[in-house]
């Protein structure tokens, strides 16, 4: 089955790109290598500067994966089944996914290198470009909370982790000082740190032996534990509060019909573990980019890219190799969601597939975070026109080709969801390639870590400059950049504490591919107003923007009758219900900035319809 | 002059090394995309930032700002002219609120 889904991935993207992309690229967006773009045309340097497309391929590819396709995919496999996960991440990517990050970069390009939010100032409303803000700095909070849980859980869970992420954070200090400061060549500090980090991953699970509950930690995770056990001691060994979190199995001994009993248990180390994460982040927003941001981005790229790429290997090899491997063990549809969620039980979670999957699978399928990345970096340095399709559409492609191949790691694991299940199924595919199945497991997870935990970091560094954008003229406060950090990370743990994970990465999913219908939106009005053919990106645009509301819907009918009602009063629960109460409301904050853009898009749009023809925005001939 | 099975061989040959020769730079060059190029924009950015900061003290008149052209700058003019159009792009461009800011890090 795993050779199967591979095959039915390439030719996807093989059908995707050959026949539907490059017949929009060629007879409705009609590329002309002969036209300037805007890298050509206002080179500085900088900004603006003509690349290779294979670099920029590189570039844009790097730039828009990671976390998102892996997280998405797994958890909405545990929800619904592989099957409908799969079809949605062909499917999507064939007709919406690529369409929305190539077109943000065609409408950029076309526009002389301005940013999709600067075009909806000047095509649809100049509020569109304050409401799009608000969207950025909701949806940074939302995924530093989705991706803040994450990470604490793991290194709460998971002993053999915390010390690679140590290594990362020194190797990645270390690194910008070699290569910024002592300006050594880039391969010696990729060998040197990459190396290093690596062996100290491998370091940790060093010496356990047996499986699962009956799994002996090795001496890192031995201390590792022991250290998590001296924490946990200060509150005497008990929680620190506990709260009911529908999305998770019952807690023991509880009954039908009964008094609802706490099933998550918030505990001092799971605290210390959060607060480790901010520290971490702190240093990512505080210092410059150089420093240790960048370099920890770019050790975490490799040790992600070698894991995945073996993996990769490993799966397509396991048919021939080792077929047991390459067995599905988890269900095509979860048996325990036969109607596929669409059945709806009073005070339960509410999870129907359409729209929940189609906002759980966000980045791997269509993401409207990659929009904005292509429009303010990737189009400036697009040095021709026929480039615009194989590093925007292509690199949305074999994002898909990643989420693909985090599905099949869970698949193949079959057990639990999450972090573990993803991990697992890494071992085993590294299994196939020879490496022990603790030290792949391993790798697997602090591969999914380090992707996590390095974008939690860049995050908290832009909502400092988004708080300090929005606030700073009313509260001069947020000039200081340790007040926007500070403010930043209590949100982010606001919403960590709160628990009901699931909600909170599909709020995020909500909100990303909101992103995406606006994009879309901004890209149909300009068709329009070029007089183009917009029906490629209308339809998405209308499909993803029904879908995305419906689901913030949900989520918020999810969240008060799962969350609020049964915790209300509950001693200790205060947090989880605050929580709560604020996703609710950052929900009805994207579905009311939603229909802001919407109506103007609309209004944009008759506006457009009907005027005489004309392309106002086509670029001058190439000097 | 008509071409026989060897030559045809040979041409086959060469065409298939030139194509190989063609992967192998397109894969390097990818390889440049996914890991050196941040570090040489970057690096770039670096550059441009000490730039416009020479230039806004010795030429910033040039956008505006009220500095007297000292003697020093005139010495200095032969070598900024060829720099001067494309700062003076960068400097003035209408910026986005974040656009400064490392989104291409924030790998989603």
């Amino acid at each position: 089955m795993t050779l199967v889904a591979i095959i039915l991935g390439g030719l996807a993207i093989f059908i995707g790109y050959h026949y539907y992309a490059r017949h929009i690229d060629r007879d409705v967006i009609q590329s002309d290598p002969r036209k300037a773009t805007p890298a050509t045309l206002y080179m500085d340097g900088v900004d603006f500067v003509p690349a290779s497309r294979n670099v920029l391929y590189g570039y844009h590819f790097k730039s828009i994966a990671a976390a998102g396709p892996i997280v998405g995919a797994i958890t909405a496999a545990n929800i619904w089944g592989w099957l409908p996960s799969i079809i949605w991440l062909f499917l999507g990517v064939m007709f919406m996914g690529w369409a929305s990050d190539y077109s943000a970069i065609v409408v950029s390009v076309r526009n002389d290198g301005n940013s999709i939010s600067a075009i909806a100032h000047r095509l649809i409303a100049p509020r569109t470009r304050t409401i799009l803000l608000t969207f950025i700095f909701f949806y940074l909070l939302l995924v530093a909370g989705a991706f803040g849980n994450l990470v604490a859980d793991v290194l709460n869970r998971q002993p053999q982790v915390p010390l690679a992420i140590v290594a990362l954070m020194v190797m990645g200090l270390l690194g910008g000082q070699m290569l910024y400061r002592w300006r050594m060549d880039l391969i010696a500090v990729t060998a040197i740190t990459v190396g290093v980090t690596l062996l100290v991953i491998l370091l940790g699970p060093a010496g356990v032996s047996g499986e699962g509950a009956q799994t002996v930690q090795g001496p890192v995770g031995q201390a590792l534990q022991a250290f998590d056990r001296g924490i946990d001691s200060l509150a005497g060994g008990g929680p620190l509060y506990g709260y009911y979190d529908p999305t998770l199995p019952p807690a023991q001994g509880q009954q039908p019909g009964g008094a609802v009993l706490n099933n998550v248990n918030v505990t001092p180390s799971f605290i210390f573990w959060l607060l480790f994460l901010c520290l971490f982040s702190y240093l990512g927003a505080v210092l410059p980019i150089w420093r240790y941001a960048q370099p920890v981005n770019y050790i975490g790229f490799w040790l992600t890219f070698i894991t995945i790429a073996l993996a990769f290997l490993g799966a397509a090899l396991a048919v021939v190799l080792n077929p047991e491997v390459a067995m599905f063990r988890l269900a095509a549809i979860n048996p325990q969601r036969p109607d596929l969620g669409f059945g709806i039980v009073g005070g339960q979670a509410w999870q129907p597939l359409w729209p929940m999957m189609f906002v759980t699978i966000a980045c791997g399928a269509i993401s409207g975070w990659h929009a904005l990345i292509g429009s303010v970096g990737t189009a400036r340095q697009i040095e021709n026109e026929t480039d615009m399709l194989p590093v925007g559409g292509g690199a949305m492609f074999s994002e898909m080709a990643l989420g693909l191949l985090s599905l099949l790691a869970v698949t193949v694991a079959g057990t639990g969801g999450g972090a573990a299940a993803f991990a697992g199924g890494i071992g085993r595919f590294l299994n196939v390639l020879g490496l022990p199945a603790q030290y792949g497991t391993a790798l697997g997870a602090a591969a999914f870590v380090i992707i996590v935990i390095t974008v939690v970091q860049l995050v908290i560094r832009i909502m400092r400059v988004t708080l300090a954008e929005a606030l700073a003229e009313r509260m001069p406060i947020f000039r200081n950049p340790h007040v926007g950090i500070i403010v930043s990370l209590v949100l982010m743990c606001l919403l960590v504490l709160s628990g009901t994970w699931v909600y909170l990465w599909q709020l995020f999913g909500a909100a990303n591919q909101l992103m995406a219908s606006l994009s879309l939106l901004i890209v149909t009005v300009w068709l329009v107003s070029a007089r183009r053919n917009p029906a490629f990106a209308g339809l998405p645009m209308l499909f993803m923007y029904v879908t995305t509301m419906a689901a913030t819907l949900v989520i918020a009918r999810n969240l008060w009758e799962t969350v609020v009602v049964p915790n209300l009063g509950r001693a200790g629960a205060g947090v989880a219900v605050g929580g709560a109460i604020a996703m609710v409301l950052v929900s009805a904050l994207l579905f009311i900035a939603a229909a802001f853009i919407g109506w103007d898009g609309w209004q944009a749009y008759q506006r457009y319809r009907g005027r005489p023809a004309g392309e106002p925005q086509t670029a001058p001939a190439r000097p | 002059m008509a071409r026989g099975p060897t030559q045809y061989l040979v041409f086959g040959t060469r065409h298939w090394r030139a194509r190989g020769r063609a992967l192998i730079r397109a894969l390097r060059e990818l390889l440049y995309g996914m890991t050196g190029y941040e570090f040489a924009q970057h690096a770039r950015h670096l550059r441009a930032e000490r730039e416009t900061l020479l230039l806004l003290l010795t030429f910033g008149d040039m956008l505006g700002l009220p500095i007297l052209p000292p003697y020093y700058s005139l010495r200095l003019l032969p070598y900024v002219v060829p720099e001067i159009e494309s700062w003076k792009r960068r400097v003035l461009r209408e910026r986005h609120s974040l656009d400064n800011e490392e989104f291409d890090l924030v790998e989603m």
